[in-house]
């Protein structure tokens, strides 16, 4: 029902999955290192890139096209998503 | 002194941080601090191992005695046992006739009590006990496998900070849930660091050094549970390392029929990085509550951040998070 949506939303990820008193924000937050001046995408670290569900090497699980095998539904994303990655990586 | 479920917060409290996974990271060090041994057992436990190796020499001055597991890689909870191998040059130390040498003459030396040989096992081995300290041995022979982990184990633990809490942690969580012991299907010390440390290389934040480990310890713990409890596809992948750089990666199951021994495809399989014809995991045939387990152990984590998230100051103090999830019954101190 429309109620039941209404209850049912999070401001700060824009879904209707969870609402703000159960966001994987609150938790999901991370102590950054003090980033050096990088003068090119040369200067950064590559990321180790593996999915979760496929092993394929070009994409994070949370963005895999193949049918999941979990059955466990993924409904507010997780580490492993391009989305996680640094700004200048993304 | 009294005893308490959660005796790790007594004089710790995190209830005022502002962000909940720094509360997390702290208790999380505050933990493992606390099950860490004091000098005097650590002292006790080395001078038991040092005794047994002199002595194993006196009885085969051919032989030389290693300690691996746990004890090598001081990774070990209060009251793990201590594992031993006896390596010769002959390489004739796994004969029947030379283990029940080697018991009574443990026993005559009053080194052990206890004593359990068993010589018709795959790997025969002799189990006993300290008797000055309780401590519980397992000596095996001529395999040295288990010195090759060790030695991998340690250099994991020299480059990865973080590694070593996150491994006590899972490590007590799953003793908590009798889900450690590989004889009833269990996850083993050796495959518990694996996926800790294969999670922690593969972290999109950790591998591209946006942050460190051991900072982000709370949020971590929370993070290896949502993989390996809900998302990782354990029907397809194999949990693996590129033999040359030592970099994590998954291989896909189908194309390394080989490493399969199990028809189960919900099957947990580790490649081992000495050996990669052996899947370490092999034992760990309860894959269902392990990865049950997990899943519910993120659910329990979530759960108190999101209730202490929102709860009053007043209502904050004193508690813990990772108490829903690790049961450890033990004194303050
Ligand atoms: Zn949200
Ligand atoms: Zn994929």
């Amino acid at each position: 029902s429309n109620k039941a949506r209404k209850k049912q939303y999070c401001r700060t990820c824009d879904l209707f999955n969870h609402d703000d008193d159960n966001c994987p924000n609150i938790w999901r937050s991370y102590l950054l290192n003090k980033q050096p001046q990088q003068h090119s995408l040369k200067d950064v670290q590559l990321p180790v890139i593996y999915c979760y569900n496929c092993g394929d090497s070009t994409h994070f699980g949370d963005e895999c096209k193949e049918a999941r095998t979990s059955r466990v539904p993924n409904l507010s994303g997780s580490a492993f998503s391009g989305s996680n990655l640094p700004q200048q990586l993304r | 002194t009294p005893t308490s479920l959660y005796p790790w917060i007594k004089a710790h409290d995190h209830s005022k941080q502002k962000e909940i996974a720094d509360w997390l990271t702290m208790e999380i060090k505050d933990f493992v601090s606390y099950i860490s041994p004091s000098k005097e057992e650590i002292m006790a436990r080395n001078s038991v191992v040092k005794t047994l190796k002199q002595q194993i020499k006196v009885c085969w001055p051919d032989a030389e005695a290693h300690v691996f597991g746990s004890f090598a890689t001081d990774l070990y909870l209060p009251g793990s046992d201590i594992d031993m191998v006896v390596v010769s040059k002959n390489g004739d130390c796994e004969n029947r006739h030379k283990l029940y040498q080697l018991s009574s003459f443990l026993r005559s030396k009053k080194l052990a009590k206890d004593i359990e040989v068993i010589a018709g096992a795959k790997v025969p081995i002799i189990k006993f006990v300290d008797p000055k300290t309780n401590i519980h041995l397992d000596i095996s022979f001529e395999r040295t496998n288990g010195l090759d982990a060790a030695r991998r184990i340690r250099k994991w633990l020299e480059t990865t900070a973080g590694l070593r809490e996150l491994v006590l942690v899972v490590k007590q969580f799953l003793r908590s849930r009798k889900l450690n012991n590989v004889h009833v299907g269990g996850l083993g010390g050796y495959a518990t660091i694996i996926l800790c440390y294969h999670f922690i290389k593969m972290h999109p934040r950790v591998s591209t050094e946006n942050m460190t480990a051991s900072e982000n310890l709370g949020t971590l713990l929370i993070e290896f549970f949502e993989l390996y409890g809900r998302n990782f596809s354990f029907d397809n992948l194999v949990i693996a390392f590129d033999g040359k750089t030592d970099s994590p990666k998954y291989l896909k199951k189908y194309k390394y029929p080989s490493l399969i021994a199990s028809r189960n495809p919900f099957a947990l399989v580790v490649q081992d990085p000495d050996d990669p014809g052996n899947n370490i995991t092999r034992s760990s045939y309860n894959l269902r509550d392990i990865k049950k387990s997990f899943g519910g152990a993120f659910q329990l984590l979530v759960d108190r951040c999101y209730y202490l998230h929102s709860a009053s100051y007043k209502k904050r103090i004193g508690q813990s998070i990772l108490g829903d999830i690790i049961k450890y019954k033990g004194k303050e101190r």
